[in-house]
């Protein structure tokens, strides 16, 4: 098994003009979702993320308190998941509520030194 | 992890919306009318973050109004830091989502004597109804920016009609009049939702809609115990007992063609309980009394309809809409008394919009054997305007376009 990160990059501007119909069905479509991940044994962990955050860069460490709004995108949660390789995690991936309002997502492979030791 | 290690609780978002904005609008006052649309917003996207099975609140109703509440209380301080203005906020925290003052909040905005009607349901269906702009455009084919400006205005104008006062101090005396008033407004909600256009839902009714109308109904009722009210609690019974046999299998199917056994008995049964003769007659009893005549009719022969328009002549006298009267066109049509109905048509004419898609079908239908061509030029018109595909479909497999 390895393990993968996914981000979930939401395309604010749509975010913001959700109906609270629309904002409900996608919540549960979430939560139906991390719960299949979870039966399936993929999920490892996952959460939103509050959209205040601090960047801090260079040797001097300068502070800089979000958001970010130059972006259009913000990234707005991540999923931790475990899969075989990564065609099996773009299966997965494909069904992720995030794509539901123009959001996208990213599957990053986590690092496994062991890989290089053969 | 299983899926048992939580349960979704039972939400309705758009009922949450209007019961957070009714006790927000409550304890904070409409002078901040603005900070809470955008608290109740962000409260909604920060639940949608909570898809960890472990993170989920067990009473979402609550907690989305404890963080809309919070939200709304750092927004004044903000403000207040620039302005350094008094604020006013109630302190009694019993005022809870959990106390539903929709009904309150809806007699409210129908007391004030500076929006018109209109303005009053849109903001209605906003604030109470949790529609978004773009949803009350989609249902009732009015224009978004001008839905936008009706709503920026009716806020201002409930901000300098009622700045500083409590809600609740307002509402000490209802009237009659405002019971009218929320009577209509609920009305007109209502038939937004029965009559929807939008697209999305693939249907024409917007069930939900129609049946936080009818709650918000009982509510009235049950408050004021009023005739009319009473009526017009019949009148959304009967309308939405027949909402599961409007449409099968992505089909609509017109009222003579229903499945009869589809209908709701229940809820028909409950028509009649509520159907009541009232001391003053008005509009919703007429209306009522007719759609209960069409449920309960054994065949819609030139009894059936002479009977209708006995109604019809009835309900004219206490409504100008000119809906009912296009009604009244096709009654007249169908019993047989076509030259009044295109009389009446005529006079019709002036009180609705160009090529108003209602009335281009019922004068479609009304010369569809008299003259085929003028009809099918009507029917043309409608179809090239109309988007939304199910009345489309409708329209082309029943006979009413000849390809």
């Amino acid at each position: 098994m390895k393990n993968f990160l996914l981000l979930l990059h939401e395309d604010i501007e749509k975010m913001s003009n959700l109906s609270p119909k629309e904002m409900e069905e996608l919540g549960n479509s979430h939560i139906a979702w991390a719960t299949k991940l979870a039966e399936s044994g993929h999920l490892i962990s996952g959460d939103g993320l509050h959209e205040n955050g601090v960047l801090i860069t260079g040797k001097d460490s300068i502070i800089k308190d979000g958001p970010y709004l130059e972006s259009k995108e913000l990234i707005g949660g991540y999923y931790l998941l475990q899969a075989d390789d990564i065609d099996a995690i773009v299966e997965i991936a494909k069904e992720c509520p995030c794509h539901l309002w123009g959001g996208t997502t990213e599957i990053r492979p986590i690092m496994d030194m062991e890989e290089y030791d053969e | 992890m299983t899926s048992n290690t939580y349960s979704i609780v039972e939400s309705n978002y758009r009922a949450s919306y209007g019961k957070l904005f009714s006790a927000l609008v409550n304890q904070f006052g409409v002078n901040n009318v603005n900070e809470i649309e955008d608290a109740i917003q962000n409260s909604f996207l920060k639940s949608l973050k909570s898809w960890n099975p472990k993170q989920i609140p067990n009473n979402k109703e609550n907690w989305l109004y404890i963080v809309a509440r919070n939200d709304v209380i750092n927004q004044i301080k903000k403000k207040n830091k620039a302005t350094s203005e008094f604020i006013f906020t109630k302190t009694e925290e019993s005022r809870t989502a959990k106390n539903d003052l929709r009904l309150q909040t809806i007699l409210f905005i129908a007391s004030s004597k500076n929006i018109s009607t209109q303005a009053k349901v849109i903001f209605i269906l906003k604030n109470i109804f949790g529609l978004h702009i773009r949803e009350i455009g989609e249902s009732t084919l009015l224009n978004q920016d001008a839905i936008y400006k009706s709503i920026k205005r009716a806020k201002k104008s409930l901000q300098l009609e009622f700045k500083d006062k409590q809600i609740d101090s307002i509402l000490k005396e209802v009237t009659q009049n405002e019971i009218s008033i929320v009577e209509e407004i609920l009305y007109a909600v209502f038939n937004i939702g029965f009559d929807s256009f939008n697209e999305k839902i693939k249907s024409i009714v917007n069930e939900d809609l129609c049946l936080e109308a009818l709650s918000i109904v009982k509510l009235l009722f049950n408050e004021y115990k009023q005739d009319s009210t009473r009526n017009l609690l019949a009148l959304f019974c009967f309308h939405i007992a027949r909402i599961s046999a409007k449409v099968s299998n992505g089909k609509l199917i017109s009222f003579f063609e229903q499945d009869k056994t589809n209908w709701n008995k229940e809820l028909i049964d409950l028509g009649f309980y509520y159907l009541h003769k009232p001391k003053k007659l008005d509009k919703f009893h007429i209306e009522a009394l007719i759609i209960s005549k069409y449920i309960t009719a054994s065949s819609y022969n030139i009894e059936h309809w002479n009977d209708i328009i006995r109604l019809y002549e009835l309900l004219i006298k206490y409504t100008n809409s000119p809906i009912v009267k296009l009604n009244f066109c096709y009654c007249l049509h169908k019993a047989r008394r076509t030259n009044e109905a295109l009389e009446l048509l005529e006079n019709i004419k002036n009180e609705l919009p160009n090529e108003h898609i209602y009335y281009s079908l019922v004068k479609a239908n009304i010369l569809k054997e008299t003259n085929p061509k003028e009809s099918d030029k009507l029917i043309s018109s409608v179809v090239n305007k109309l988007n939304h595909t199910i009345r489309k479909e409708y329209l082309f497999e029943n006979g009413f376009i000849n390809l």
